[in-house]
């Protein structure tokens, strides 16, 4: 019997052997692939949920603000310090993130779906619809590449690994790429998909189409794009502080934002810039040169204005000073108040001063986003949704193309600007002081700038006005030293931040990551 | 043992196995992980005929141990055999009577070598400097400084030393081990059970180990010969975790960074804060990640004896390991010292359940033919065919926001928030195999094998591998010629080889592979997605097996009627087609899928020298074995020039994962230097590194970029002597390496930069006055941290790595107490390190910021009985 078993068991172990070698075909368990996709609805509305995916970050906007005269970024391994102060170099990285410029992730995607969807078997309207989003997606994608990178590889279709190029396209090319695949997306595009949605829609894509007109000078065209958006029912929001927290999420003024969810598609941006005090890092330090930009209530610049106290500057300001920067002695909410210029508080130490790591560089921080009046449970799980278009930029984009392509002042543009200042609370543009066309200009210039703070433009606008020579040079200042108990009180020097410099060898382009340039043999841009 | 090196990275207990190498690498890195998070470098280690863990052995289970190296007696092993095999027996009892044993001992650890940080007031101090010379504002006013110096004021002004807080923990180690074994000529059997104990110097960092093995052997008939192997290991980990990023790292790291201005624990009670949190207080809290790893590894076989000199024989093994990880994280709030506020809040608590199983399942059938002709002519043939079939499952779930930081089970936590994971793969690997040998008189041996090996991993059309070897000895001593001269042994041997290795694939590597993910809030509310992951490659395929061919010529000395052995060794090594992600153009869009690129060779020269005798009362024996590894990167198909990554390269010619960027060669000493050398940025100042312009072009760049060192040492060796005079025994080793650098990056090279802390031995700075300095001047800017020589160190080191001191109870004590043997004994490792690596580091660790559990010294009492 024994014996028996023995020589069963033998049998059996032989018996694994049996099967052939078919043993050695194991698909992947958990994944698709192409050849089994692209068939049902289901599958082009999950491909086109991928697509969405980090097609914007709030990260991209908000931190570009910080690489120019409207702040300093203290932490160097996010990037944009080394933009700022003009040390950028090849080897140089940008938090994960931030979008990644030149990278051609969701290129590949957009680009695989363009050349995939017709194989669908759903609506033909449907096909069309998602067809004009993901084109959009993709200028929009190009949009940042051309003006990040100048010339770039245009790919239009999933590439194959021996279709690979090092080549880059010409920068006009790619443009009018752009331009014409806006056209075609604006066609099919819905008007609306209700608030709070976060798809694309018609004025979105006339939104970017106006935008890189103006950015390239073509500024009849501009202008016209924005009155097709003026003419379809978007208003600014009354509260201009609120526009940028959950409780203004859906607002008739925003265009198209990118949504967040707490725990699932989540919006960090309180936990990298709350103050030290209350649990953030200060990541985002606002520089004096933007405070200064702020006009006084009365509708002065500070220089115009003789009761422009230096050693208090935060009383009696254009009202969206206190809506998008905290400064020494503001309230951030409640009895909470905001001190980064005493190093002590009491005899104690004080967390929030200048001195302390992960506190402010600049004397202060930002408000614009934070939300300060919500009780965060967790602010590192915020679900505030993030602004990429907006009605006061096409406001804004009107009157300065404009004027620039009329070359003159007319009521048009005067309305647009008085629309804005209203609901900022700030009086109407003076027409006497602002008759001429370079006043005008110059007013334009300096609404744009404070209205659109930290909204990710200004480092765009540096560029196309080309005054980077001008403002991102020197040192960057903070506040003013002093104290701020018992009142505000800063009588001594400016904090000095950083020494810039501008290297116009770079014509505000970045450089191609160094592992392309070496790699594939992809062109550097000059000056790197 | 020569060609092999074991390095120790870490004393962690539960991390402190040593990475095993066996002549170099077969990779371009070597901490390059396989798809399995499995040693991509590492030997197969194979105990009682199954591949396993040499973690879940216990040393007392060990009979024997061999190491294989050359290609002929690896090639067998086929896949994974390339990186050399370690084969190891465990004990048995046949033959002999019952015999029971007992293992035991206690020890301490302690660290051999911490980082010294400077004290707050200077830090204050340094830190004022930085600013200075970055043209900032000064951060601290003297009155602070004094403040800081004096103490007087220790809520706000404190001098906290954060190192000193961190290694607490006891050290505290222990070890049993009992075995029971015995037998008759029928049937045989070991049984043992073993438990090890240890507490880290860190709290909350320890592993308890617990493992039971058991062999039975049976010979039920004169034909037949049956049996199993079966053992069970568990061990039971714990590390601190922490609310900031999770994981142990972090708290070692921003120990290391948090400098000592900022309070640990205000004397109201709450916690001071850094930027990242208070490392202490996490540890204080208990935020502990536990992982539990049991092992279980059964093999039944069968060896038939079907005719004469033939044996047909058969195996099953089943090897399942499952891990369970568990690690509750607590939140804390901190407070503002004297308001009360609250202020930085880490959290929320949450508890994160991970669960991972590996189960192999291999079945063999060998059939071997043993026969001598005439005397002379002894012949063997073996032909045998192999199936393994493997899959792995992981499951985790995540739950946050506990309503207390007391309750630690899943079901106690929200829905809202909680995430749920799991995926598995599966693979197998099918081996046709082959030998024949061949000796005369047993003085020409011969031998040749044939492996077939097919893999899952691969796709149809490139799946399968042959890997033929061949070798052959001469032992001359069996020669007349030799036998009446001073030679005891001697052997010639030859040997050529080929294996193969899939290891650098992925289970699915050959696919395109499209996810569902997690989407976009399509329309407010989460859609998910299809599609490509950004960090899972493109499918390939064409991927093909790597290929290990080794070359290896040796000699096997004996001399001075055995008392003198000398073994020497050449091989040549030579892997190819190593699997790579070879860069390609971006513009793909999808991660680079894996190809067949590079190829890397290792040659080398192994010496083993040992000698053995007794004067006396005294006997002793001494040993020496060296080896020398030359290796580099042979081809790198695919890649334009070289292959770059960050501060490494792989050049053709040059050592693999060499160090690459500038030469520092000085400081800007005076402003003529500054202003007439080549540059970096223009915007250096005096007391910067300088860097060497290679191409003399005016400027810095990457033209000037070169190598630096590497990793891997070039000389490695070994020393041990051992003493025995009458009850008393003596043993010592020593090791060390040379010919090869660290390269000590981030915060520990980078004083002040960002929120940084600065260390003793990186105050002596450049200043105007000071131009000889260590260091370049301070600066809070990262103008001096670009890749450079600089940081990179010679790490050759000769330490005492073991040393022990035995007593035996004599005889007619033993014969009393009816015990065979009673052996106390004391010992040390890493008592003594001769290296010139700054303080905090270790010549063992690798290279990196430094911020990883130590090295330690461990001082032992132990006691062997035997009855």
């Amino acid at each position: 019997m024994k014996r028996n078993i023995l020589y069963i068991n033998l049998i059996l172990l032989l018996g694994l052997f049996s099967c052939s070698e078919d043993i050695l075909d194991k698909s992947p368990l958990d994944t698709l692939s192409e050849d089994t996709f692209w068939k049902t609805k289901a599958d082009a509305t999950a491909a086109l949920s991928d697509c969405y995916d980090r097609w914007e970050r709030y990260w991209t906007l908000y931190w570009l603000d910080f690489a120019t005269d409207n702040g300093y970024s203290q932490f160097p391994w996010d990037g944009v310090q080394a933009m700022g102060n003009g040390s950028l170099t090849s080897e140089s990285t940008f938090s994960s993130d931030m979008r990644n410029f030149y990278k051609f992730e969701s290129i590949r995607k957009y680009n695989s779906f363009l050349t995939n969807i017709d194989k669908v078997d759903m609506d033909e309207s449907e096909i069309k619809q998602m067809t004009a989003e993901v084109r959009f997606l993709r200028a929009y994608d190009y949009f940042w590449k051309v003006q990040f990178y100048g010339d770039v590889p245009l790919i239009t279709k999933p590439l194959a690994l021996d279709e690979l190029t090092n080549v880059r396209d010409s920068k006009e090319d790619v443009k009018k790429f752009i331009l014409d695949e806006l056209d075609l997306a604006i066609v099919d595009l819905k008007a609306s998909y209700g608030p709070n949605n976060g798809r694309v829609n018609k004025a979105a894509a006339l939104t970017l189409k106006s935008r890189i007109l103006l950015y390239e000078g073509k500024f009849k065209e501009s202008y016209e794009t924005a009155e097709l958006i003026m003419a379809m029912g978007y208003s600014l929001h009354s509260d201009y502080d609120e526009l940028f927290t959950t409780a203004g999420e859906e607002s008739g003024e925003i265009i198209l934002s990118t949504i967040h969810i707490a725990d699932k598609y989540v919006n960090y941006i309180p936990g990298y810039c709350y103050p030290n005090n209350m649990g953030g890092w200060t990541s985002l330090c606002p520089l004096q040169s933007l405070v200064d930009e702020y006009e006084m209530a009365n509708g002065l610049t500070i220089t115009e204005d003789d009761t422009y106290d230096e050693t208090n500057p935060y009383i009696n300001r254009d009202p969206r000073l206190t809506a998008t920067i905290v400064s020494p002695g503001a309230v951030i909410v409640g009895t909470r108040i905001y001190n980064s210029v005493d190093a002590t508080i009491n005899g104690n130490k004080n967390t929030d001063a200048i001195n302390t790591n992960n506190s402010t560089k600049t004397g202060y921080t930002v408000r614009k986003y934070m939300d300060f009046g919500l009780e965060m449970a967790d602010i590192w799980n915020h679900d505030c949704n993030f602004i990429v278009f907006r009605y006061a930029e096409i406001l804004l984009t009107y009157a300065e193309a404009k004027l620039e392509a009329s070359n003159a002042v007319d009521n048009s543009i005067y309305d647009a600007i008085d629309a804005i200042r209203t609901r900022a609370g700030m009086p109407l543009v003076d027409r006497t002081a602002y008759s001429t066309v370079d006043k005008l200009r110059e007013l334009i210039r300096r609404e744009r700038r404070v209205e659109l703070a930290y909204e990710g433009l200004r480092w765009f606008d540096i560029k196309r006005w080309d005054i980077g020579p001008d403002v991102l040079t020197g040192n960057a200042l903070g506040c003013k030293k002093g104290t701020v108990i018992g009142g505000v009180k800063l009588d001594g020097d400016n904090y000095i931040v950083e020494p810039r410099k501008f290297n116009v060898a770079t014509k505000y382009l970045l450089p191609i990551p160094q592992q392309e340039v070496i790699a594939i043999g992809t062109e550097q841009n000059a000056g790197y | 043992m020569p060609g092999v090196s074991v390095v120790q990275e870490s004393g962690q207990p539960g991390a402190d196995g040593g990475t095993i190498r066996i002549r170099g690498l077969s990779s371009l890195d070597n901490n390059a992980k396989g798809p399995l998070d499995n040693d991509v470098n590492g030997p197969l280690v194979i105990v009682d005929g199954i591949p396993s863990s040499i973690d879940d052995v216990d040393v007392n289970d060990i009979e024997s141990m061999s190491v294989l190296k050359d290609a002929a007696s690896t090639s067998i092993y086929g896949t994974r055999g390339g990186n050399g095999v370690i084969l190891i027996t465990t004990k048995n009892g046949k033959g002999q009577k019952m015999q029971v044993s007992l293992n035991s001992y206690v020890a301490w650890q302690s660290p051999t070598n911490l980082p010294e940080f400077v004290s707050s007031a200077d830090y204050a101090k340094y830190k004022n400097i930085a600013a200075v010379n970055d043209g900032k504002e000064k951060l601290f006013t003297d009155e602070q400084i004094k403040k800081y110096a004096d103490g007087s004021d220790p809520d706000n002004y404190p001098n906290t030393d954060w190192v000193d807080l961190l290694y607490q923990g006891s050290g505290f180690q222990q070890s049993h081990h009992v075995a029971l074994k015995g037998g008759d000529e029928i049937n045989s059997f070991m049984l043992s059970v073993n438990y090890k104990s240890q507490e880290g110097i860190i709290d909350n960092t320890s592993n308890d180990k617990y493992g039971v093995r058991f062999n039975l052997n049976s010979k039920p008939y004169e034909r037949l010969e049956t049996g199993i192997n079966f053992s069970f290991n568990r061990a039971d980990f714990e590390e601190p975790s922490n609310p900031y990023t999770g994981g142990f790292y972090q708290v070692i790291r921003q120990t290391y960074k948090l400098n000592s201005t900022i309070t640990h624990k205000y004397s109201d009670g709450n916690y001071g804060y850094g930027s990242d949190g208070n490392p202490i207080a996490w540890i204080d809290q208990g935020s502990v990640g536990e992982r539990i790893r049991t092992r279980a590894l059964g093999k039944l076989y069968a060896n038939l004896n079907v005719a004469d000199n033939l044996y047909v024989r058969g195996e099953f093994a089943m090897n399942y390991f499952v891990n369970d990880e568990s690690c509750f994280t607590k939140d804390i709030q901190y407070y503002g010292f004297g308001t009360g506020d609250k202020v930085k809040y880490q959290g929320p608590n949450k508890l994160e359940d991970k669960y991972y199983r590996h189960t192999k399942y291999t079945s063999r059938v060998i059939v071997n033919y043993n026969k001598t002709i005439k005397e002379d002519h002894t012949i063997g043939l073996m032909a045998g065919i192999e199936r393994e079939d493997y899959r792995f499952d992981e499951n985790e779930m995540m739950r946050k926001g506990f309503p207390s930081n007391a309750l630690f089970e899943i079901n106690a936590g929200p829905e809202t928030g909680q995430t749920m994971e799991g995926w598995a793969k599966e693979t197998a690997l099918l081996s046709y195999f082959g030998r024949i040998n061949y000796s005369y008189k047993d003085k020409y041996l011969f031998e040749a094998n044939i492996r077939r090996d097919g893999s899952s991993s691969l796709a149809d059309g490139h799946r399968w591998g042959n890997f033929p070897s061949f070798s052959a000895a001469w032992r001359l001593s069996e020669e007349d010629f030799i036998k009446d001269t001073d030679f005891h042994n001697l052997k010639l041997r030859a040997s050529w080889g080929q294996s193969g290795n899939p290891s650098g694939a992925g289970a699915y590597s050959a696919y395109d592979r499209m996810f569902v993910k997690g989407g976009y809030p399509l329309g407010g509310s989460m859609v998910a997605g299809i599609g490509y992951k950004k960090d899972v490659e493109a499918g390939n395929p064409l991927l093909s097996w790597e290929t290990i061919t080794m070359w290896n010529i040796g000699v096997d000395a004996g001399l001075l009627d055995g008392k003198l052995n000398i073994t020497a060794d050449y091989f040549d090594k030579l892997t190819e087609d190593i699997i790579l992600e070879v860069p390609i153009s971006q513009t793909f869009g999808l991660k680079a899928p894996k190809q067949n690129s590079a190829s890397v060779s290792n040659k080398g020269l192994e010496l083993a020298i040992d000698y053995n005798n007794k004067i006396g009362d005294l006997s002793y024996n001494v040993g020496l074995n060296m080896t020398f590894i030359n290796q580099q990167v042979e081809k790198l198909d695919g890649y334009a020039t070289e292959r770059i990554d960050g501060s490494r390269i792989d050049r053709i010619g040059s050592a693999m994962n060499s160090y690459y960027g500038w030469k520092a060669i000085g400081y800007f000493d005076d402003a003529d230097e500054l202003a007439n050398s080549a540059k970096r940025t223009g915007s250096e100042k005096l007391g910067d590194l300088r860097f060497e312009d290679i191409n003399n072009d005016g400027k810095i760049d990457d033209d000037d970029k070169v190598i630096l060192g590497d990793a891997m040492p070039e000389i490695s060796f070994g020393m041990n002597l051992g003493l025995n005079y009458k009850d008393f025994d003596f043993m010592m080793v020593l090791q060390g390496a040379a010919n090869y650098e660290m390269n000590y990056r981030s915060e520990s090279a980078s004083p002040l930069y960002g929120g940084n802390n600065i260390q003793q031995y990186q105050t002596d700075f450049w200043t105007p006055d000071n131009k000889n300095a260590a260091n370049p001047r301070l600066s809070g800017g990262a103008t001096n941290l670009y890749n450079s020589s600089f940081f990179v160190h010679d790490a050759s080191y000769l330490r005492l790595k073991n040393i022990q001191l035995g007593y035996s109870l004599p005889k007619s004590i033993l014969e009393k107490w009816n015990v065979e043997k009673v052996r106390f004994y004391v010992s040390g490792q890493n008592l003594l390190t001769i290296a010139d690596v700054p303080e905090g580091f270790d010549p063992e660790m690798p290279s990196g910021n430094g911020a990883k559990y130590p090295q330690v010294k461990v001082y032992s009492f132990g006691v062997n009985v035997n009855f």
